[in-house]
């Protein structure tokens, strides 16, 4: 505990070990379906908690430093996936297809742990933007500066990662 | 029951989506912690130097490779190894960084909201398919790729396959320069006064039948970059042994004032009411249609036919093998052809034209005319202005000409025959012919005669060469 309160900063009221009580689990779990890896998620997380060591002081409140650490945590983990696809991954903005309206005409009925392995199943782009879009709520403004592509790229994006997710589960669902 | 959407389902039950849970604090957990972080310390150190080392390098090099092209990327210094490793995700290690997407650009106060406005995702075709992944685990990006391709952006359409149809109808604000490139596709542009908009309507099918070389494909792709709007439309696939038949129409709304550049491989292209600062067209084959446009026109077609009516602005013409019609154009023609019949009507400006073969019609026109046509006759009624005309074996034939100062007409082979509204009584003649007679027709005599006709009588002058033709005067 002692530790914990020595590397934060006198002037500030917050301590890492709050912040960590606080926010590890939302952010492994971020980073996990980011990473699609639980244990590179961890390594993530806690490297973005060292970050915090030496910024800490410049937030006063739980929500700044929460809404900077989230920053850090998607953009260390995009890039995690950046490393591991060996530089592979992109996000091609200059041909992007804004061009999917496809509606699903019937939405399945889901379980979680089918959801949950879909998700897992989605190519690293599509999970990264459905993640960002569905479980963190960003807008496809804030998606479209995170991983700077544009807008329309994001969205486009993500119609195409919901279309895929939803063939997948019934893809599941048929075989069971 | 309504069933729940994926994302309803997925905001319901969040909490059962936690993969992990993070592991407690423990003493030793802290103490690793801390560990880290002076050994990340050091790290730190050891890692901003080789940072700075290879940040040197990269940029060195960067420079010394691309220092010919606008770079707008920002690295890093504080992501370290990030920065180098990945052109674009810097890891944030400060305080949150500028929104990118809220660039300004010209024309474009705020381009989300005008993306928001105007993004073709609400209104195109439901039946579009999905181009090759964007995100696609066999892509390798070229490392510079992302930062040269990141400016524009960017819209396609593409259907693939055989018998398919594309059906786009979306709008593009804010545009003061439009390029178009078409293959196949039949052209409608219209001029909307008073408009920065650019309306795009797509109706194509393809019919294709037999063995492709490529792949067949209707494809459109909209490129916007600042007030720039780029747009090809284009047929793929449509060679190889078979029948290849497409169905195209490109209908645009372009604004006024803009600069529109349009090149287009076959089909038709109607052109009107448009009043634009360049309108240039550059067309292989096809028939061309422009009417009621006010702007400097350039015109290039290989083939086919090219009507042009009220058009206002210099006119430059180059022309393969065309028919080319031209009635009431305010403006300076310029005009160059190898093989085309031309008439002109209604011209007030100059004209100056070079043409190889065919006829040349000239009607009404207001303005000095210069020509150099070398096996084409050229035909002129009711001209006011100077002329300057050479041929090889065509002839110079006109009826009520009014000369301003003077007349320049040369042929090899041919004949000149001219009807002047001038009192011939008061203009002055150089006409020599070596092989053909010299008929001058003024108030009270007609000459005749062969050889040279010098008359000196006033300050119009008519010079006038024939070979082995004839020159006849009046």
């Amino acid at each position: 505990m002692g530790s914990s309160k020595a590397a934060t900063s006198a002037h500030s009221p917050l301590t890492l070990e709050d912040m960590y009580k606080l926010f590890a689990k939302k952010m492994i779990n971020l980073s996990a379906r980011i990473v699609n890896n639980p244990t590179t998620a961890q390594d993530i997380v806690q490297d973005a908690f060292i970050s915090g060591h030496t910024h800490i002081h410049q937030f006063t409140t739980e929500t700044d430093f929460g809404n900077w650490l989230k920053r850090v945590v998607v953009n260390k983990s995009i890039d995690q996936l950046r490393k591991k696809s060996n530089a592979t991954f992109e996000i091609d903005d200059a041909t992007h297809l804004v061009a999917e309206t496809d509606e699903i005409s019937e939405e399945p009925e889901y379980e979680i742990p089918t959801v949950m392995q879909s998700i897992a199943e989605l190519p690293d782009g599509y999970r990264l933007v459905f993640t960002l879009f569905v479980f963190e709520q960003y807008s496809h403004n804030e998606i479209a500066a995170a991983l700077n592509i544009s807008e329309g790229t994001s969205k486009s994006q993500y119609n195409r990662a919901r279309k895929k997710l939803i063939q997948i589960i019934q893809s599941k669902q048929i075989k069971s | 029951m309504s069933k729940l959407s994926i994302e309803d389902f997925i905001l319901q039950n969040k909490d059962a989506f936690d993969i992990i849970e993070p592991a407690p604090i423990a003493a030793t957990a802290i103490l690793s912690s801390t560990t880290k972080i002076v050994s990340s310390s050091i790290k730190s150190i050891t890692m901003k130097v080789l940072a700075i080392i290879s940040i040197t390098t990269v940029t060195v090099i960067s420079y010394l490779t691309f220092s010919n092209r606008e770079n707008n990327t920002t690295t890093s210094a504080k992501g370290g190894e990030n920065s180098v490793q990945s052109s674009t995700v810097n890891v944030i290690e400060d305080t949150p960084a500028t929104n990118q997407s809220s660039a300004n650009y010209p024309g474009h106060e705020n381009p989300i909201t005008h993306l928001e406005k105007h993004s073709p995702l609400a209104i195109l075709d439901e039946q579009i398919e999905a181009d090759p992944e964007i995100i696609n685990d066999n892509y390798t990006p070229q490392r510079w790729d992302s930062i040269q391709l990141r400016q524009p952006e960017t819209y396609a359409w593409v259907r693939k396959g055989k018998s398919v149809t594309l059906n786009i109808d979306t709008v593009f604000t804010g545009i003061t320069h439009v390029e178009i490139n078409t293959n196949s596709f039949n052209v409608f542009m219209k001029g909307q006064a008073g408009s920065h908009n650019v309306n795009v309507n797509v109706e194509a099918e393809n019919k294709i039948k037999g063995v492709v070389i490529n792949e067949p494909k209707i494809e459109v792709v909209c490129t916007l970059e600042g007030s720039v709007l780029k747009i090809k439309a284009l047929f793929g696939g449509t060679s190889g042994i078979g029948n290849f038949e497409t169905d195209g129409t490109l209908t645009l709304n372009v604004p006024e004032n803009a600069t529109i550049k349009l090149n287009h491989d076959y089909g038709n292209l109607d052109v009107s009411n448009l009043i634009t600062n360049m309108f240039d067209l550059t067309a292989t084959s096809g028939n061309v249609k422009i009417t009621n446009v006010t702007a400097p026109i350039n015109v290039r077609v290989d083939y086919g036919n090219v009507l042009l009516e009220k058009t206002v602005g210099a006119l430059n013409m180059d022309i393969g093998s065309c028919n080319v019609t031209c009635g009431n154009q305010k403006g300076d023609v310029n005009f160059q052809s190898e093989y085309c019949n031309l008439s002109l009507g209604g011209v007030e400006g100059n004209i100056k034209g070079k043409l190889n073969s065919g006829k040349i019609d000239l009607l009404d026109v207001t303005g000095n005319i210069k020509f150099d046509a070398d096996y084409s006759n050229i035909k002129m009624n009711n001209v006011k202005g100077d002329l300057n005309m050479v041929t090889n074996s065509g002839n110079i034939v006109g009826e009520r000409i009014e000369l301003i100062s003077a007349a320049n007409l040369n042929t090899e082979y041919g004949s000149v025959d001219i009807d002047f509204i001038n009192d011939i009584d008061k203009m002055s003649f150089d006409l020599k012919t070596s092989y053909g007679n010299i008929q001058l027709q003024d108030g009270v005599n007609a000459r005749k005669t062969q050889g040279d006709l010098l008359i000196e009588r006033g300050g119009i002058k008519v010079t006038s060469t024939a070979d082995s033709g004839n020159i006849k005067i009046k």
